[in-house]
């Protein structure tokens, strides 16, 4: 019984480090005023925060613009994104969204933008 | 009124301290009256959070926005259902609402077992009434759902993604499961409090334990399908925390129901019952911490609040209490009892527990991540898909076929010949079935294919032990088969129910890689009379049409489906606009087909002012099974639970002696 | 306001009276005690726990034997052995089956092992899960027909 239940957690540590050491750490998540800092050489990483200003553009073609600030900051980051905008997307909205930093844009990934319940005035939640 | 409600609160939390320092006292001392005082005092609790729950619904069905919290979470507009989505959907209210839930089955515990185990009920109170401290001090002092202010003219009004059938049942069915798991947990607690080794804690919680499991179980299908029907993004599981903060606690209860039964057959495994019943329970504290805290970006996460410091200072101290308990009473629980064989039942109830502890695990890592990464490398990382799908295939494939090896075993030994005997038939038939899929081109994905295998085989390992069970009672009772089969049924319930609940889970792993493993995707712009192909379907867009209706304006694109020459229907996808809540809402647009399980999956990503829009499709086969295995876990987690004349006669005579004095 | 606070009122005091109440209702206990359970009815509860499991374990070998899943041999050696464990435990059983019996008064049946019901009586009291055992029918069966006890004196609870 005890050789069982030794030779399980070897197994299962065994199958953990595997997929660690082929998957790697997984992905940064930044806020904007980090990734002004550290653009982590274009590679992919999660970009948190508020959406602040005036979105323009088309999420279908061409790509919703707009920028994100640090929740709680000032350094605000260009973003371009292409594909599904979730239900709660507006200004003043906490998102986040996967993407790379090229020439001082982040350019999103198609369909990793995801909303955060929480607005402005009030602590809106949905529920657990 | 407001003050009614924070009286009936500040009285609540009386009522528990006493119940937990009154019931622990009479409990050491063994006073009668005192206990029976603190066990009134549990319940006289239950009643406190009734008055409470009543002002504040009262506060939201005559809108007044004098109550902080009606004038947060609604407005006139909002229909008279949603109001008691907007009850449970705040977090003062939600809290308030796992105090009512937890009160009431508090009593409803030491009510149904006041004369059966009266020992045990008294050390019960305690556990239960110190959890109702916390969550009542909660709500008087930290998160009132009472406070007031002046009142404005109208409310914020409820998120719109709540306002649906989904939102008013998923939280109180996903609480009526976490607070469920409290009932067990304080039993166990209880019966080693009160230095008992035995198993009557398990007998007196196993249809709670059930139930929770099994509202837990609903609870999350049905967030499942919010998320699809809803949300919209083509998926139902996203792997965000708040998810898995339910699927954690639900994966450990379903390992604590099966390391249950190893203990009822051969006595062992007490120990790591106990760890499982604290740790289900721990795992559900922390998912309502999850959800409560800022401390993980999450698409549901509850503001950065203070409330979440407090729940980590309570989970710490659940912890540490049984650990010490179960620590304590060690000498207790130990037995030197062996498995027989480690090609028995018992055996493939532990590898059972073994992966869907692991699992629990890698998930617990993988939500803990970006905090333990940003606290040792002072970067935050986090994990996503892939990584939890990853283990999904190492632990779940396995998990399903031992849902088909399991019943196949017998308890005790099995010995290897009599193995290839009863595995032939669900053997054979799951290769065939594993040929032809490949043939078919499912080896386009290799876990959906042996997941599919795995299901035949399980799927035909149930029919056979059905048909087995079936034909043994018709030769002791010379039954004919119908009556053979439902009286086999009703005398093993709790093995036949199982058997229907693991036939839900089958179809359930048919229909997630049936949509995830064989999904296909497209995207267009399209202007009206444009059309997209997407895997034999024909998408038409004909044209935009606007409507308002009471909280929103609606704008719909109409789309035609049809399949060769034959017309499937018309889609209507688009977004809703909110003006009181300032919101537009994705509103995606479903065909199924439920002949074949499959869905046509539209989103309109965007609706331009000249009516071109811009599509995308999914068509995700099999899909509806989940939602059809949701219907019969519910029949199998009723059939298990059914109450069973025979066997409460038989416990009653068990205990009934024990308790007998002269 | 005034209505919210003897609405309170009234809802503390009905709690302090439900609370008081077993004090209330019997302010001069003769018999404080707590129904406990002395150590020699929890020696008897685990040797309780002990037989149903023994004579559970019995049905369950019969059972999977006769749907097929246990093969003549396997059953031939687990059945032996499981027939001796709760045999151990009835016997074990016996000694506090007396003594309680002399402090109660309906005379109980002890729980004595007797021979298994011919074939045709098919109703003895069953056990959770484990359905019924089954007469020697007449194929290659075990040699010689279980003996299963009568587990329960009767199907009303005794108190």
């Amino acid at each position: 019984m005890r050789l069982a239940l030794a030779l399980s957690i070897a197994a299962l540590l065994a199958v953990f480090l595997l997929y660690t050491s082929i998957a790697g750490g997984g992905t940064p998540s930044l806020r904007p005023s980090q990734l002004l800092a550290n653009g982590h050489d274009g590679n992919r990483v999660t970009l948190s925060g508020k959406v602040v200003g005036h979105p323009t553009g088309n999420p279908g073609e061409g790509g919703l613009h707009f920028r994100m600030r640090d929740v709680n900051g000032t350094a605000t980051v260009a973003v371009v994104y292409r594909g599904t905008v979730p239900d709660m997307f507006r200004t003043g909205r906490d998102i986040s969204v996967d993407g790379r930093l090229r020439n001082g844009v982040f350019v999103g990934v198609k369909n990793t933008l995801v909303t955060k319940c929480p607005s402005k005035y009030s602590p809106k939640k949905s529920t657990s | 009124m407001a003050e009614l409600g924070r009286a009936a609160l500040v009285i609540c939390l009386g009522l528990s301290v006493y119940a937990a320092a009154a019931g622990a006292y009479a409990a050491y001392r063994g006073r009668r009256r005192l206990s029976l005082s603190a066990r009134n005092a549990l319940i006289a609790s239950f009643v406190a959070a009734v008055v409470a729950v009543l002002v504040l619904v009262a506060a939201f069905l005559r809108n007044d926005f004098g109550f902080t919290y009606v004038a947060e979470h609604s407005s006139r507009r909002l229909p008279a259902l949603y109001t008691f989505s907007a009850l449970w959907g705040g977090q003062e209210g939600s809290l308030l609402f796992w105090l009512l839930i937890l009160t009431g089955f508090a009593a409803a515990a030491v009510l149904l077992n006041r004369r059966s185990a009266p020992d045990l009920v008294a050390w019960v109170v305690p556990v239960l009434g110190g959890v109702a401290i916390f969550f009542s001090f909660m709500l008087v002092a930290v998160s009132s759902p009472f406070d007031t202010q002046p009142a404005p003219v109208d409310g914020a009004g409820l998120n719109p993604s709540l306002q649906n059938l989904h939102m008013l049942i998923h939280p109180v069915l996903l609480y009526l499961g976490y607070v469920g798991l409290t009932i067990p947990f304080a039993f166990g607690m209880g019966s080693l409090l009160a230095k008992r080794g035995d198993e009557r804690w398990i007998v007196a919680t196993r249809r709670w334990t059930l139930a929770a499991w099994g509202f837990l179980g609903i609870g999350q299908l049905i967030g499942a399908h919010w998320a699809y029907v809803e949300v919209g993004w083509g998926g139902y599981y996203a792997w965000d925390p708040v998810e898995n903060a339910a699927f954690m606690p639900w994966l450990v209860s379903t390992a604590f129901l099966h390391s249950v039964m190893v203990q009822e057959k051969k006595g062992m495994l007490r120990i790591w019952n106990m760890l499982l019943v604290a740790g289900g329970f721990v795992l559900a504290l922390f998912g309502t911490f999850l959800t409560r805290s800022g401390i993980l970006s999450s698409i549901h996460s509850f503001t950065e609040s203070p409330l979440g410091g407090w729940f980590l200072g309570f989970i710490a101290i659940v912890i540490a209490f049984s650990l010490a308990l179960i620590f304590l009473r060690l000498p207790l629980l130990r037995t030197k009892t062996k498995l027989d064989s480690l090609a028995s039942r018992e055996a493939s109830f532990l590898y059972n527990n073994l992966l869907l502890v692991a699992f629990s695990l890698t998930i617990l890592w993988g939500v803990l991540y970006p905090i333990l990464s940003e606290a040792v490398t002072g970067q935050r990382n986090h994990v996503s898909g892939p990584y939890y799908n990853f283990f999904l295939h190492v632990f779940g494939l396995p998990l399903l076929l031992l849902m088909g090896i399991g019943p196949l075993l017998a308890w005790r030994k099995t010995s290897l010949r009599t193995l290839a005997r009863t595995w032939a038939w669900p053997a054979a038939v799951s290769l065939v079935v594993g040929a032809i899929l490949l043939a078919l081109g499912a080896g386009s994905s290799i876990p959906g294919l042996i997941a599919y295998t795995f299901s035949a085989f399980v799927i035909v390992s149930i029919v056979v032990e059905f048909v087995r069970g079936t034909r043994a009672r018709k030769a002791v009772a010379g039954e004919s088969w119908p009556t053979a089969f439902s009286s086999l049924v009703a005398r093993n319930r709790r093995r036949y129910g199982g058997y229907v609940i693991h036939a839900a889970i089958v179809l359930l792993a048919i229909g997630i890689a049936g949509s995830s493993a064989y999904d296909t995707t497209r995207e267009a712009k399209l202007r009206p009379g444009q059309s997209m192909e997407i895997r034999g379907y024909t998408l038409t867009y004909r044209r935009l049409v606007q409507r308002e209706s009471e909280n929103a304006r609606e704008v719909r694109a109409l789309v035609d489906v049809r399949r060769g020459t034959s017309s499937e229907g018309t889609l209507s996808a688009g977004k809703n606009n909110y003006p009181v809540e300032r919101q537009v809402s994705n509103e995606v647009a479903i065909r199924s087909n439920l002949v074949t399980g499959e869905d046509v999956y539209l989103i309109a990503q965007q609706v331009e002012t000249d009516g071109t829009v811009f599509f995308k499709a999914e068509v995700l086969p099999l899909v509806n099974l989940i939602w059809l295995a949701g219907f019969i876990f519910i029949g199998g987690t009723l059939i298990a639970l059914w109450p069973d004349a025979r066997e409460s006669r038989r416990l009653a005579d068990r205990y009934g002696y024990a308790a007998a004095r002269a | 306001m005034t209505l919210a606070l003897v609405l309170g009122a009234a809802l503390a005091l009905a709690c302090v009276l439900f609370v008081a109440r077993p004090f209330l209702l019997d302010p001069e206990a003769k018999n404080d005690e707590l129904d406990e359970p002395t150590a020699q009815e929890r020696r008897r509860l685990e040797l309780l726990e002990r037989r149903d499991r023994a004579l559970a374990a019995l049905k369950e070998v019969e059972f999977d034997h006769r749907s097929g899943k246990i093969s003549d041999e396997d059953y031939r050696g687990l059945v032996g052995a499981l027939r001796r464990q709760a045999a151990e435990a009835l016997r074990a059983l016996e000694p506090t089956e007396r003594s309680r019996m002399r402090n109660l008064e309906p005379p109980t049946q002890p729980d004595i092992p007797e021979p298994y019901p011919p074939p045709g009586e098919l109703d003895p009291p069953t056990h959770p899960d484990i359905p019924e055992p089954y007469p020697p029918p007449g194929e290659t069966e075990p040699p010689a027909p279980p003996q299963i006890p009568e587990p329960y004196p009767g199907t009303e609870p005794q108190v």
